[in-house]
């Protein structure tokens, strides 16, 4: 019974060992790596704003506008708060080569008539900064849909927009900048 | 006699084509005000706070003692610059007093120059979402944020516009499939993305703003389309007229009455003067026939 032990330990450490070998040498593809670490991140973050929005009554359906504009204040104190040491990249840093590549592959397909009416209406005035409110006056210009199908799905609570040429991740319901990504979108005509 | 006669029924035309807002003379007729119908207007780009936006308010409200319209659809862009509180009261809660003391419910899409939490913002019905539906009669309407047509808004639609057995199925939003204004134009992104699921659907009619005219689309793909991007703002000359355009006016800002009852949706388009600047009926196209399943 002893022997019969011992050798079940010994296969049993052989095939972990096994394993651990046949792990390392699987291929990882970085590309994918990153992204998952983009979503991790950005995960994190929702994990993050639900956490300080569960200390604040909920935003409900009002007529008064002020309360409205209040609570997204708050929140928008509150998350910057907890993230006071936050800068950019914080999210973006290991993707943002794909980020770069998607948005430039998008921009080949198009016209150059297109691909300026995409961005036409896009913020230019302000520079982007991390935890500063998206501008108010500022058209939250669209982002075209045949970008977001190829971008890295968001949760519910962050979008990605255009400000420039940056692409930035932006706080839906605090109105926040989250992380940016200079220069994501090429110029047109290149 | 004859002449009397005929006198009393050329006043009572006169009468009439009075209460009708000064229809313009020898436009087709528009809505016919039928008992039972689902009346509605729409109206996009209009939160100016300046005087055509209110001058428009008060035709809508004119026409509302005749025509009683219960719905107001908002095609975007419902608040310009700044979105202070003050900003709602002089750029939407004054202009349509009269109507929202009337009870008449708005519904509004968002558009790029809102500010994403005003969803919350109760006399605009979105109960807090981006995108919604709601039903009238036998109309579904199917609110969109064209803004952000990210893949979860599409999924969602999908879903909703599968499930929806409506006779009329009527989608709005901000950002035009077709246009031919000049500033903007078509938007050929939302249109590859959205128009397959209007046709395999069956959605009946669109209705966006965003350019700053009027413009009455021929049909395509058998779906009714309008261009009412001028409630407020308005781009005087930036209609550039094409193969799309059924009929289109920039001169003035308008305002959209429409009419459905039963099959067919009649459509009245009024400027800030009080012109009829186009008008007529449109018939319900058939369903589109279910996709043979696989076997």
């Amino acid at each position: 019974m002893t022997v019969f032990r011992s050798k079940f330990v010994a296969i049993s450490a052989i095939q972990l060992i096994c394993a651990a070998v046949a792990a390392a040498q699987t291929p990882v593809n970085p590309e994918a790596e990153a992204m998952a670490l983009f979503s991790k991140r950005v995960a994190a973050y929702v994990a993050l704003q639900k956490k300080v929005e569960s200390t604040m009554p909920s935003q409900k359906s009002t007529g008064d506008p002020e309360r409205i504009k209040a609570h997204v204040a708050e929140l928008a104190e509150r998350m910057r708060s907890a993230r006071a040491d936050a800068k950019a990249g914080d999210c973006f840093a290991g993707a943002s080569d794909q980020f770069r590549r998607i948005i430039k592959e998008d921009a080949r397909e198009r016209s150059v008539r297109d691909a300026f009416a995409a961005m036409q209406e896009v913020p230019t005035r302000t520079a982007p900064r991390v935890n500063a409110s998206y501008p108010e006056t500022a058209a939250l210009a669209t982002v075209p849909p045949l970008i977001l199908q190829r971008l890295q799905r968001l949760p519910d609570g962050v979008e990605y927009r255009f400000m420039g040429r940056d692409l930035i991740l932006r706080d839906t319901k605090a109105n926040l900048i989250v992380d940016v990504l200079p220069g994501a979108v090429p110029t047109v005509g290149r | 006699m004859r002449r009397f006669v005929a006198s009393i029924v050329v006043g009572l035309a006169a009468i009439a084509l009075t209460a009708r807002g000064d229809a313009q003379s020898g436009a087709p007729s528009g809505v016919p005000n039928l008992k039972d119908s689902l009346k509605f207007v729409a109206i996009g780009d209009n939160g100016t706070g300046d005087r055509p936006q209110y001058d428009l308010a008060e035709k809508m409200n004119a026409w509302r003692r005749q025509f009683p319209f219960e719905l107001v659809i908002m095609l975007g862009d419902n608040i310009y610059g700044r979105q202070r509180p003050q900003d709602f009261i002089d750029k939407f809660e004054n202009p349509y007093k009269p109507l929202l003391d009337a009870g008449v419910k708005f519904y509004a899409a968002l558009g790029n120059h809102d500010s994403q939490e005003n969803r919350f913002y109760k006399p605009w019905n979105m109960n807090g979402e981006r995108y919604y539906t709601f039903s009238r009669k036998n109309v579904k309407f199917f609110v969109l944020d064209s803004d952000y047509m990210d893949p979860k808004q599409l999924q969602w639609l999908d879903h909703e516009l599968k499930t929806s057995r409506d006779d009329w199925k009527i989608a709005y939003f901000h950002h035009p499939l077709y246009s031919s204004g000049g500033r903007h134009g078509s938007e050929v992104d939302l249109r590859v993305t959205l128009e397959p699921l209007f046709v395999k659907y069956g959605v009946n009619a669109v209705y966006s703003g965003h350019d700053h005219v009027y413009e009455r689309l021929k049909p395509q793909k058998g779906i009714y389309y309008f261009v009412s991007g001028s409630g407020g703002q308005l781009r005087p000359g930036d209609l550039r007229k094409s193969p799309l355009t059924e009929v289109g006016y920039d001169a003035e800002q308008t305002f959209m009455l429409n009419e459905i009852a039963g099959d067919e949706l009649f459509f009245q388009v009024i400027s800030r003067t009080g012109r009829t600047v186009d008008a007529g009926v449109l018939p319900r196209q058939p369903k589109p026939k279910p996709a043979e399943t696989p076997r």
